[in-house]
């Protein structure tokens, strides 16, 4: 899925691109990622992406797992923005933006019936952050909403929003 | 593991390596909730939901760059049509299509017209360009498969005055 990233230097849009990723390519913390993809990937059900820049489609700039949970339904189980796009410093922005609505992409194509367009995931704080503070967030950030359980969900009106605003826009 | 470091945006990060355990009472909440969501949906909403998962999957479709793989366009209309409840065969009838004839076309033996994919547009909502290009995406896939070699002596210098 053809995406426009931001180049926070410049302030131009950059051509992106999320696809699903080679094994070889998950980043873990040897490459000082918070996360393991590349171990949650080998998890049954699980399936990873990648955001990488057009020009330089071996650098990660962002990853997600992505999963069809037994009951949460279409599930984002794991997103991080690479080291460099993180923070005051960040290289890149609209990573998470597009990889969340190309998740939400996701849970319209394989979501069915009751959970068909909605997203849910477990947003992640600090001790110190208030749930009011996380949902708060979200909501301004995505239309997201906490559910019974205390994760985040994203309806189907605001996913649409969503890619509109990070994935359909891009069409020529 | 690395400590985590300060996110300025919370959204740099999300999720956690740990699985996710629900009681029962936990599950039945949930169903609750989400059939609590689904009947405050229309029947509109409803298929409008499936033909945002029909246009997400085209364009993801165009925008992947793996030159192998070919999805045809009959497959993407086979699958909206299922979840829409709408029998192939009227399907056909309606775009002028005999019914007899609907499967070759699914199966890519011919090629849906510029006709086809103007209807497409209104019926699914998604700009005609988008069913012709996952055509063409696959057209240029099967011939660059089969006939690399007759094109690669294509040179322009070949052409230029010497």
């Amino acid at each position: 899925m053809k995406v426009l990233i931001l180049e926070v230097k410049t302030a131009q849009s950059v051509k992106a691109l999320i696809r699903r990723r080679m094994l070889s390519e998950l980043p873990s913390h040897l490459q000082n990622w918070d996360f393991n993809f590349a171990k949650k990937s080998k998890e049954k059900g699980k399936s990873a992406y990648v955001l990488v820049k057009e020009d330089s489609p071996s650098i990660l700039e962002g990853c997600i797992i992505f999963s069809i949970h037994e009951v949460l339904g279409p599930f984002l189980d794991l997103l991080e923005v690479a080291p460099h796009n993180k923070g005051k410093a960040g290289k890149y922005k609209r990573i998470s933006g597009c990889l969340i609505a190309y998740a939400c992409g996701l849970s319209f194509e394989r979501g069915e019936n009751e959970d068909k367009g909605i997203l849910t995931f477990k947003a992640m704080g600090k001790e110190k952050d208030s749930h009011t503070k996380l949902e708060d967030y979200y909501r301004r950030k995505y239309g997201a909403m906490m559910n019974p359980l205390g994760f985040m969900e994203i309806y189907p009106d605001p996913s649409r929003n969503l890619l509109e605003e990070y994935l359909f826009r891009n069409e020529n | 593991m690395n400590p985590r470091k300060e996110n300025i945006e919370f959204d740099e990060e999300i999720g956690s390596q740990d699985k996710i355990s629900l009681t029962k009472d936990d599950q039945e909440l949930i169903k609750i909730h989400r059939k609590r969501i689904l009947q405050d949906r229309s029947e509109e909403d409803r298929i409008n939901d499936i033909l945002m998962g029909f246009r997400f999957s085209l364009m993801n479709y165009l925008g992947t760059q793996d030159s192998t793989e070919i999805k045809l366009l009959g497959e993407f209309l086979k699958k909206v049509l299922d979840q829409l409840n709408v029998k192939k065969g009227d399907f056909a009838e309606y775009i002028d299509i005999s019914p007899k004839n609907i499967s070759k076309y699914f199966s890519g033996e011919r090629k849906f017209t510029i006709d086809h994919a103007l209807k497409f547009e209104q019926l699914f909502r998604i700009p005609a360009e988008i069913f012709l290009e996952v055509q063409v995406k696959n057209e240029l896939t099967e011939a660059k498969r089969s006939s690399r070699k007759t094109y690669e002596k294509y040179d322009l210098n070949d052409l230029l005055p010497a």
